[in-house]
Formats: C-alpha cells, sequence, structure tokens
C-alpha cells in the first residue's frame, strides 16, 4: 500500500484494472470518509456500513469493465453511494447487486467496527462545527479544549495577549453552542 | 489501517479475480475446440463428408 501513497485516485483506478492492490489502496483512502458521511446521513452504522460496501464495488465493477473512469474519482464514489442512498430509502433494502456481480461474500460487520462508524459521525459533526469557525477561533478552541493548554501558553505561540485567547475561546465556543442547538 | 479490514480485503479479492463473462468465453472457446478435436479424430463418414461437399462447393463457387 505504501507504494501507492503518490499515486492519485484516478491513477489508482487505472492500476486497479491490472493490479489488485491498487484498489485496495483506494479504499484505504477513502473509506472514513464515506462512512462518516453515510452514517451522518442515514443514522445507523449497520446501513452506513452496507452502503459503503455496494459503493466501492459498482466503482470497481465499472473498473474492471474497462469503462471510462472520471477525472475527479472521489466526487464519482460519493456520487455512487448517494444514488444508493437514494434507492435504500425508496426500496428499504441496501442494494447489492454490484457486489453479487464480483462474487463478493457477504460481510459481517462487527459491533466493535459499527461502534467505530459511530464515532467518525461525531468527528464529523465536530469538524464541520469547527470549519464554521474563524481561523483564529478554531486554532484557540482545538489548542484550548482539545490539546488542553492554558490560555498563557496559547496567547504566547500566538503571539497575542491572554484576554484576545480568552476572546477567541469564549465566543467560538458560543458559536458551537449555537450551530450545536441548530443542529438538534 | 481501515475500520471495515474484511470488506477490504473481499474487494482486493474480487479485484483480483478473473471477470465472469472472459472466464465463460474461455470455458466455452475450449469446449467447441475439444467438440471439433474429437469429431476430427473419430472422422465419421457424415462429418467427412460435410467437410468434403463444403469443400467442393467452395471450389465451384470460387471458379
Amino acid at each position: 500500500m505504501e507504494r501507492f501513497r503518490k499515486v492519485d485516485d484516478r491513477g489508482l483506478l487505472d492500476a486497479a484494472r491490472t493490479e489488485a492492490a491498487a484498489f485496495g489502496a483506494f479504499y484505504a483512502r477513502h473509506e472514513r470518509r464515506l462512512l462518516a458521511y453515510l452514517v451522518r446521513r442515514t443514522g445507523s452504522s449497520e446501513l452506513a456500513a452496507d452502503l459503503c460496501a455496494e459503493s466501492f464495488a459498482v466503482v470497481l465493477d465499472v473498473c474492471r469493465r474497462r469503462g471510462p473512469l472520471p477525472d475527479v474519482p472521489v466526487a464519482w464514489l460519493f456520487g455512487v453511494a448517494n444514488h444508493k442512498l437514494a434507492d435504500s430509502a425508496r426500496s428499504r433494502q441496501v442494494d447489492d447487486r454490484a457486489r453479487r456481480r464480483l462474487q463478493m461474500r457477504a460481510v459481517e460487520f462487527t459491533r466493535g467496527q459499527l461502534s467505530e462508524i459511530e464515532v467518525l459521525a461525531d468527528l464529523d459533526q465536530a469538524a464541520c462545527l469547527l470549519a464554521g469557525l474563524s481561523t483564529e477561533q478554531r486554532e484557540a478552541v482545538l489548542a484550548h479544549v482539545v490539546e488542553d493548554r492554558d490560555y498563557a501558553e496559547i496567547a504566547d505561540h500566538l503571539r497575542c495577549s491572554e484576554s484576545v485567547v480568552r476572546k477567541r475561546v469564549s465566543r467560538g465556543l458560543a458559536a458551537l453552542r449555537v450551530r450545536l442547538q441548530e443542529g438538534q | 489501517m481501515t475500520i471495515l479490514k474484511e470488506l477490504q480485503d473481499e474487494l482486493v479479492a474480487a479485484a483480483g479475480r478473473p471477470r465472469l463473462r472472459s472466464r465463460i468465453s474461455a470455458r466455452f472457446f475450449t469446449v467447441v475446440v475439444a467438440a471439433v478435436l474429437a469429431l476430427l479424430i473419430a472422422a465419421p463418414p457424415s462429418v467427412a463428408g460435410l467437410f468434403a461437399s463444403t469443400g467442393s462447393v467452395t471450389t465451384q463457387i470460387a471458379r
């Protein structure tokens, strides 16, 4: 997998047509983002895992048929996932045609894996909330709340006064609180 | 490290498997070749006659 690190997504899918491990690298690169997205949309880690499996299977199936590859494969992957998500909402079951075409075994997901996927949803939500803050507020909140550093140390690092850091942290947290309430 | 390692392994295994259609055509080709060989080896009069008549018709058309 290490040798694929510098290969872009398009290159990985091209390589996957002759080298199976390249698809493993593509999967590893996008698994968490896709699972986080799907679990947030569905609210169910099991459903998210199932949709994730089928979405990657569709992409692999197209690669194997030597069909044309898109310029931005990750956008395509998420598009396929959205499509499968809408289908599953309509039919109340996740399609598995691509997996059957590829003769893939049904994978049983363990309780540990499913709870790991649930955590992804929280991390993804936190990342989205933090992304909505200004750079100064985000830096201050991360340093104080996540890294547990005191105000003086942060002020020294950011080259500003302690009161400025306090203000940024408190305003940042207030903004996060408001967004969390809006989201509920 | 992926969360669903078994799924990743299944996808890699599927990526490495030959496609169903190519496997079917390979098997079909083998069966056809084996059947033709069997007919030629056995060479019953009807088959020999079929080849002979086809040959003569082709020759006549060519002329």
